[in-house]
Parts: C-alpha cells; sequence; structure tokens
C-alpha cells in the first residue's frame, strides 16, 4: 500500500486480473460466476459473521502484492486490446454538493431514486439474510456498459439520460450528435442537408467534447478522471445505445471488474456526490438540521446488511436532539443491485476514505483539471469550501 | 451679387440635402426579427467593412437571434455557457461551399469569423439542435433590422436608385425597387 502525495490510497488488487470482454464472442466461463455476490442466509445474526469476515481479509488484502494490470488479452471482435489497469483510489474530499457550496435540499443532483419507508409504523426491514462468501476479493463482477452508466451516471442523468432541467442537463443531444449518420438525418430534416465529410467531422468534434466532459466534468458535473479507457468505451457505446444512435447495439461491450473496483464506481459516481469522504460523524440533532454524513464512518457504524438495506430499499434513521426515527432524506436506490451496493461496502472498507485537508482536496485526485476553466468558482476560497465540509458545518 | 449668393446657399443646402435620405417601412408578415438592406449597385462601391460584432452562446441558445452585419464584418463567436457548443452553419443563402464549421470550445473562449460573402448564414449547434441563429450579412452598408413591430428604417443612404431585399426567418427573400431621393418608404 503507497499514499500518493494527495493522501489517496492506491493499492494493488488480489485475486485474479480482470478482462476486457466482447459481448457478442465467446465469454471466458471462469468470468462469469452466476453465484450472486452476496448470499441469502436463513435469519439469524449474520451481520457480526459478515463485518468478521470483512476485516479478517483486510490483512490479507493489504499484504498482498499482486497487481491487477496487463491482463492477458484475447481478440474478441469487438473487444479492445490495451490491458486494463485497475488504478483504484480511495474516494476523498468533500462531497460534490459540498464542494459546489450546494444544499442537499436545492438540487436534484444525487437523488435519482425513490423515498425510503416510512419511520412510522415500525417496519421489521432489516434483513438477515444477507453475507459475503469468503472468497469475495478474489471475484470479479461482468459489467455491461449499461451498468457503468447506472453506476456512475444515472444517479444525477436518471434512467433515460434526460437528466433533470435545468440543473442537470440532458445527455441526449449531447451523444446523438457524435453520430454522423443522425447529423446528417437531421440537417436533412432541417431542410440544409450536409456533405458525409462534414457530417464526420461535427461528429467527431461531438465525440472529442463528450469524451471531455466524462474526464474533466463541467460546472456542475463531477468529473470522472478515473474510468479507465475501457470503461469509458463500454459506457459510451452504452450511451449511444440509450439515445438511439443507429447500430449502437452491435458495438455494447462486457468488462469484468474486481469487486472493489465495482464499489468504487457506485461511491464515486452515486454517493459520493452528497456524502463526503470523511469529516466528523454528525449528532441527531445535526443530521435533522441537514448534515450529511461521511462516508469513512459507513464500514464501522454499519453492517454490510444494514449498509446494503440503506441503499437498495432505505432504512429510518435516527435524528433530532431527543432521537426520533425518521425518513430521512436519503434516496432508497432501488436501481442498485445488492451485490452492487455490498460491493461498496467492500471498497469503503479495502481503501478507507482519505483524510484530506483542505489543500490537498481542491483540486484533488478527483478533481484535478476543472478548477482551472472555472472563473467563478475560482475565485472562492478553495480553503473556504473544504474547510466547512471538514468542519462538519455543512 | 447678395441675390447670387443666396441662391448659391440655397442651392447648396438643397443638394446637401439631396446626398442622403432614408429609406423606411414596414415588414409585415411572421413574428421575429426581419433585416432590410440595400443591395449593391454596379459603379457603386463602398469601403470594405472592418466592423466588429459579437454572437454569444447564453443559457443553450445563441444571442442575438438574428444579428446583421455588413459584408467584411467579423464576428466574435463567445461561449458563455457551462457546456461546450459546436457552432457550424451548412451554407450561406443555400451555397454550401460558403458552409463553415467553427468547432468546438469551451466557457469563457471564443472564435473569430469574417464574412467576406453576402446572404444570411443559418447558424446552428451540432451538440444541441434546439439551438438557432441567423447571421445575416448585408452586401452594403445600408441595413437595419426590424423593431418589435416589424419596422425599420435605414439612413445615410445616398441619393439614387437601388434595390432592396427582406430577409426573414423562415421566408423567401422579397426584393423591390427604390429611388432615394430624400425619404422613401417601402413596405413589404
Amino acid at each position: 500500500m503507497t499514499f500518493n502525495q494527495a493522501g489517496s490510497v492506491t493499492r494493488g488488487l488480489p485475486g485474479r486480473a480482470a478482462k476486457p470482454v466482447s459481448d457478442q464472442g465467446p465469454l471466458d466461463p471462469r468470468l462469469l460466476d452466476q453465484r450472486p455476490l452476496i448470499q441469502r442466509r436463513p435469519c439469524g445474526a449474520w451481520a457480526l459473521v459478515a463485518l468478521g469476515i470483512v476485516f479478517s481479509l483486510l490483512p490479507a488484502a493489504a499484504t498482498s502484492t499482486h497487481k491487477s494490470a496487463g491482463a492477458p488479452q484475447r481478440n474478441h471482435a469487438n473487444a479492445p486490446s490495451a490491458p486494463q489497469h485497475f488504478s483504484i483510489r480511495a474516494v476523498s474530499g468533500p462531497s460534490w454538493l459540498n464542494h459546489l457550496q450546494m444544499p442537499l435540499q436545492q438540487t436534484s443532483m444525487g437523488k435519482t431514486g425513490t423515498w425510503g419507508p416510512a419511520a412510522y409504523p415500525v417496519q421489521n426491514s432489516v434483513r438477515h439474510d444477507l453475507q459475503l462468501p469468503s472468497d469475495v476479493f478474489g471475484k470479479t463482477m461482468v459489467l455491461r456498459g449499461a451498468d457503468f452508466y447506472r453506476l456512475d451516471c444515472q444517479s444525477c442523468h436518471r434512467v433515460d439520460g434526460g437528466g433533470s432541467p435545468p440543473e442537470v442537463n440532458s445527455l441526449i443531444n449531447p451523444v446523438r450528435a457524435t453520430s454522423a449518420a443522425l447529423v446528417m438525418e437531421r440537417m436533412a430534416k432541417s431542410g440544409a442537408p450536409v456533405e458525409p465529410a462534414a457530417a464526420r467531422l461535427l461528429a467527431a468534434q461531438a465525440e472529442a467534447s463528450l469524451l471531455q466532459r466524462i474526464n474533466h466534468g463541467g460546472e456542475k458535473m463531477p468529473p470522472f478522471p478515473d474510468l479507465n479507457k475501457l470503461e469509458v468505451q463500454a459506457l459510451v457505446a452504452y450511451l449511444k445505445q440509450l439515445t438511439g444512435v443507429p447500430g449502437a447495439e452491435n458495438h455494447q461491450m462486457r468488462v469484468a471488474e474486481p469487486v472493489a473496483r465495482v464499489g468504487e464506481h457506485v461511491v464515486k459516481g452515486t454517493c459520493h456526490i452528497c456524502h463526503s469522504a470523511t469529516g466528523p460523524v454528525p449528532t441527531p440533532q445535526e443530521l435533522l438540521d441537514g448534515a450529511v454524513p461521511p462516508l469513512g464512518n459507513f464500514t464501522r457504524s454499519k453492517t454490510l446488511i444494514d449498509f446494503v438495506t440503506k441503499v437498495t430499499e432505505g432504512a429510518p434513521i435516527a435524528m433530532g436532539s431527543i432521537a426520533q426515527q425518521y425518513r430521512g432524506r436519503m434516496p432508497a436506490f432501488y436501481y442498485l443491485h445488492n451485490d452492487e451496493a455490498a460491493a461498496a461496502y467492500v471498497y469503503l472498507s479495502l481503501y478507507p476514505p482519505a483524510n484530506v485537508t483542505s489543500a490537498e482536496s481542491h483540486p484533488g485526485p478527483r478533481r484535478s483539471g476543472i478548477r482551472h476553466d472555472r472563473g467563478s468558482l475560482a475565485n472562492k476560497s478553495a480553503a473556504t469550501v473544504s474547510g466547512r465540509t471538514l468542519d462538519g458545518q455543512n | 451679387m447678395k441675390l447670387f449668393g443666396i441662391a448659391v446657399i440655397v442651392l447648396a443646402g438643397a443638394c446637401t440635402m439631396a446626398q442622403a435620405g432614408t429609406i423606411s417601412g414596414k415588414v409585415a408578415g411572421d413574428s421575429g426579427k426581419a433585416v432590410v438592406y440595400v443591395e449593391k449597385t454596379a459603379g457603386k462601391t463602398s469601403p470594405a467593412s472592418d466592423k466588429h460584432a459579437t454572437m454569444d452562446q447564453k443559457g443553450l441558445r445563441f444571442v442575438p437571434h438574428v444579428l446583421a452585419i455588413e459584408q467584411g464584418t467579423t464576428v466574435e463567436f463567445k461561449n458563455s455557457d457551462t457546456v461546450a457548443h459546436n457552432a457550424f452553419w451548412p451554407s450561406i443563402s443555400g451555397n454550401k461551399k460558403l458552409g463553415h464549421n467553427l468547432g468546438t470550445w469551451p466557457q469563457g473562449q471564443s472564435k473569430t469569423f469574417k464574412f467576406d460573402n453576402p446572404g444570411a448564414a443559418a447558424l446552428l449547434c451540432n451538440v444541441h439542435p434546439e439551438m438557432s441563429a441567423y447571421v445575416v450579412v448585408s452586401p452594403t452598408p445600408y441595413f437595419a433590422a426590424t423593431d418589435a413591430s416589424g419596422n425599420y428604417k435605414i439612413e445615410n443612404v445616398p441619393d439614387g436608385k437601388y434595390t432592396v431585399t427582406a430577409w426573414h426567418e423562415g421566408s423567401k427573400n422579397q426584393s423591390k425597387p427604390v429611388t432615394v431621393g430624400g425619404d422613401s418608404k417601402i413596405d413589404f
């Protein structure tokens, strides 16, 4: 394990290396472990069992010297040939909303989901039926482009890509603009047809803009510099299918990824929009006043079962100076699978959220490259932005 | 002698008044801005324009929607939006050879283009199909855009015979002859 300058933990992954796999070509059966990541168990006090397994495996993972880069390659029809390299890094810095200095109640970002269950009548929703298998760290999960979209984009852009206008832009037209065929179709309809060469140039420019957007983010969109080339390729292929680009269904890809990497997608693409990486644990009164608890505490304060239930189904939360159960503000992310929520738990356990100083968090590992082109935020003091977050005052 | 002097002054005054006039009128029909301009007349040249104008992209719109400029004007295309745009025009008044792709550029930066050919450029953004605007390039310095009620006024047009053309979004250009000698009225 090494600490880089920004304070985040970089570590090679134990277990099998991931492979790019084509949706069309034959899939290596070893990659398709059909068992779900978390398994159902009869009722009982399995929470402690699950936790025990997670932490008993931590030392083994920490001492592992395996690197996940340099996966063996197979030439499938649609499989890119570049080796897969996963540089998994701990989540760090303030939540994206804190970074934008945007209160939770004033935004639709990160809120694609449903309400959690009502606090009353009390529902016995705690499930004692989930357990991580002992070989969880050696497992890989196969993700399609649609899965990358769900984990990295859907919490803001919604299932159809329409976003929440005007705050979250629709991605539909920017993606459709990457298709020369659609550009020609549109221009022909408008009565000003363009030549194929002109359409191709426009489409190429739109594609470059899209990739730039994913990597660097925008004024309100977080950047995703940690997505590797193959993941971006799979994601963009799905974006094209989602938005009706002709022929996109023939270019869908699957990528096998380590469990912690899947968790990294969930945490950075969904949780970190609202939850800061670290910070003091809010009191029940502070929760009632609007505080959002930091990610750093969850693997200590919650069992795997509680965590997965809270993420996928929602659960009441105790708030107020005389603590009472409330529905809470956190959406229930019905579209995240149990396995994916569990992967987030694994990731947060293996790569504990990094406690970075205000100077390091902006620009931090995730935030690099965005402050340079934003005049309005550049005028605000970075220390103020992140200082408030780290003090837990937001 | 005195009379002659007065006659000279009166004549000179009359000549001055007769040298330039205005063309005004109303463009009826669809709502939205129209542009009326004086076409080039053989034998009459006007000095090349070195004027500058600005077209912004703000709130996923081109601002202004219609920009009337003189031939030779350099237009600065800005981007005040937080998203990148990809502005282009497929043609100028149907001439595809004059189509141009400005490319993409981020917030705070701008691109410039010198419009050396007269006509209307339908400005589009490849990324945002709902965005549209027009740059109407007048071949002469004598042009005007209509106000909200469709009225226009072109001032300081030298006396003479001209053709005036009205451009209107979504309509065919209409041209009418006009003889300028003082104030002339032409409605479209």
